[in-house]
């Protein structure tokens, strides 16, 4: 009977230690596929997943495919394998995961995409490329009653992606909107770099030395315009530049600067790496995400940079809980 | 045989002056038409933009040209292009010295050339697959280095050096002007000029005939590199930064034009003329259809069809060149019997 009792607490003991055990040491654990890290963006956002992952005291493992579609799909499969509790993918090529999809669901491992909508996945973490145009808009009308100006825009865009065709008719719809009187006086394709959107903008404005306003659907295409404008010797104090982006230095610097850039449309790629693990932190714990889980946009001016941004020495952190805030209300 | 050879060499000469006058006649049939469309293209404004921007590739274009009447070619000028803007700002924002990042980009140039131009002769490699090589080594560094983020200039007089004017003419288009002036003296009035040529025409006759060929080789692909480099520091001295993504693409644009000024892909004939009159037209193309707004899917389009068309006069100029030869050689059979 001593014997019995004392076996059954022996057991009840080692069950105990294993279950705690297990209880203590269970860990989540996170896989993050990036497509590309020589690019600052996804720098950035794996910067804001690791702060965040640590913070939740969740492991994060992170691997870049460097553009190539068959490293991804592998990275992918061992990532499977190791167990993750979620998967997050910023996909090359979307067609190219059906596979690694289908293995994930059978391992029973939710599936996060970035930037780009995955057919299968839980959700899908990005900005409103629309939403984001329209907030720069608004902000512009605003702008324009408040400073008298007859807008005449000049569009650095990049038609060849969609997104980008998004933001500029975010923008142009948001004016509409509040009934804002104004005139796009042409659309030229900037590539997305600061040397083509100088060449393009600068005949655009030859041919209309009379815009205003330039939209750029990122920094490098609004301060390509920007350039093109000053080296046209067209009066700056007139001009107002707006940006998409504001990912570095670049857009930072003009809007310190006291340049005609005057607003950008925030992304805030750090945010985003909060958001894909916010997001998939909540898959973990059983919550359902709508198809969309938005990462904040705001737009930056020189007023409220500060709320936003935290310098600190050479570098400025971003002040997450600002954004959250925006983004909760 | 003297006089047959001069003969035949006035006819090729005649070939290329025609060929000159058919490509300023498009040039001013282009101006006139884009012209009535839209006034403001013969605006001093506009001229000078256009100059301006046609300046900084047609700075690439003279050593590329000189490459390509080697017999040779350069796919990695674009690539180039980010090292130089990458290497120059570096420098400028070290020794705030305008003068130290020029030349440190210019040195760069020569080692980049050194480097393509012993691929070339010493390991034989075929230019168009060596250089299709450097140009990915040369974007694949500039990449590494910046971590693809650019690189701002700290110092406002570098941006001077592209933007500025002297008198209503903008500096680039200047130094383009002596560039060329001296590479014409250099193709024209010069024993290397003239080797160029006969390297770029036959170089197994080069080499039998005890010409330096491996030397001249390394030669116009250093002073490619350097006139390349030129034109990349003027690129990042107009965007006030380093982009490591910078002339992407420009090599297509800058050997087309070439080719469209009547210089053979093969190698051996054309002129410095041509090919800057090559280049223009190519600029006034691009300036053209985005003042009259055509999109730039459209711009693309235009863009490939003039290509292919300049390619298709390199094969016809070929063809002609090949039947005068065998008219030539008739003429002499003739005379023998």
């Amino acid at each position: 009977m001593k014997r019995k009792l004392a076996l059954v607490i022996a057991a009840l003991l080692l069950c105990a230690f294993v279950f705690g055990a297990s209880a203590e040491g269970k860990k989540l654990k996170f896989g993050y596929l990036v497509n590309d890290m020589s690019h600052e963006w996804y720098q950035n956002i794996a910067k804001g997943a690791k702060a965040r992952a640590d913070e939740l005291g969740i492991e994060l493992k992170i691997s870049d495919a460097a553009m190539d579609v068959a490293k991804q799909i592998s990275q992918a499969e061992n990532m499977i394998t190791d167990g993750v509790d979620v998967l997050i993918i910023t996909p090359i090529d979307v067609k190219a995961l059906a596979n690694v999809m289908a293995e994930a669901k059978e391992a029973g491992i939710p599936v996060v995409s970035e930037s780009n909508v995955i057919p299968g996945a839980e959700t899908y973490v990005g900005i409103d490329n629309l939403t984001g145009g329209k907030r720069a808009g608004y902000w512009f009308a605003e702008y324009a009653k408040l400073h008298n100006i007859d807008p005449k825009i000049l569009i650095v865009g990049l038609p060849a992606f969609e997104d980008c065709r998004l933001r500029v008719e975010g923008f142009k719809a948001a004016m509409d909107e509040v009934g804002l009187k104004y005139e796009v006086m042409q659309e030229v394709d900037g590539a997305g770099s600061k040397e083509t959107s100088l060449k393009v903008a600068q005949d655009a404005l030859t041919a209309n030395p009379e815009v205003n306003v330039i939209f750029g659907i990122n920094d490098n295409s609004t301060s390509g315009g920007m350039a093109a404008y000053k080296e046209g010797g067209l009066d700056e104090s007139k001009l107002t530049a707006i940006g998409f982006g504001f990912e570095g230095v670049v857009g930072r610097e003009l809007l310190l600067g006291n340049t005609a850039y005057k607003a950008a449309v925030a992304m805030f790629p750090d945010y985003m790496g909060v958001s894909i693990i916010d997001a998939a932190y909540k898959v973990a714990n059983g919550e359902t995400l709508p198809a969309n889980y938005e990462s904040g946009t705001v737009v930056i001016t020189n007023d409220n940079f500060a709320e936003f941004y935290t310098k600190n020495g050479d570098e400025y952190a971003t002040n997450f809980d600002a954004i959250r805030a925006l983004m909760d209300k | 045989m003297t006089v047959k050879t001069s003969n035949r060499q006035s006819l090729l000469r005649k070939f290329g002056q025609s060929e000159i006058s058919v490509l300023l006649v498009a040039l001013i049939v282009l101006s006139v038409v884009t012209y009535l469309l839209k006034p403001v293209f013969l605006s001093q404004r506009n001229i000078m933009n256009t100059l301006r921007q046609i300046s900084l590739s047609a700075i690439c274009g003279f050593g590329l040209t000189l490459i390509i009447l080697a017999g040779e070619i350069d796919l990695s000028v674009g690539s180039q292009q980010a090292v130089a803007g990458i290497v120059s700002v570096l420098v400028l924002n070290s020794t705030k010295s305008v003068l130290l990042a020029i030349l440190a980009a210019l040195l760069a140039g020569v080692v980049v050339g050194a480097i393509n131009g012993l691929i070339v002769t010493k390991l034989k490699i075929n230019s168009l697959i060596a250089t299709l090589g450097t140009m990915a080594i040369w974007r694949g560094a500039s990449m590494v280095y910046t971590q693809a983020v650019s690189i701002q200039s700290s110092v406002d007089a570098f941006q001077q050096l592209a933007t500025g004017f002297i008198g209503p003419i903008p500096n680039a288009v200047v130094m383009a002007v002596v560039i060329f002036a001296a590479i014409y003296f250099l193709l024209n009035y010069t024993t290397f000029g003239r080797y160029i040529y006969v390297i770029g025409g036959n170089q197994d006759a080069a080499r039998f005939a005890g010409l330096p060929v491996a030397r001249v080789k390394m030669a116009v692909y250093i002073i490619g590199s350097v006139l390349t480099m030129f034109a990349g520091v003027l690129l990042a001295s107009r965007m006030a930064s380093a982009q490591p993504t910078a002339g992407t693409g420009l090599e297509m644009i800058v050997i087309a034009s070439i080719i469209l000024g009547g210089v053979s892909l093969s190698g051996g004939i054309g002129s410095i003329v041509g090919a800057t009159i090559g280049m223009v037209i190519l600029g006034v193309l691009q300036n053209a259809l985005t003042l009259m707004d055509v999109s730039s899917f459209w711009q693309d389009i235009s863009r490939g069809v003039v290509i292919i068309l300049a390619v298709a006069l390199d094969v016809l100029r070929k063809e002609r060149v090949a039947k005068s030869l065998i008219s030539d050689q008739k003429l002499a059979r003739e005379e023998v019997k």
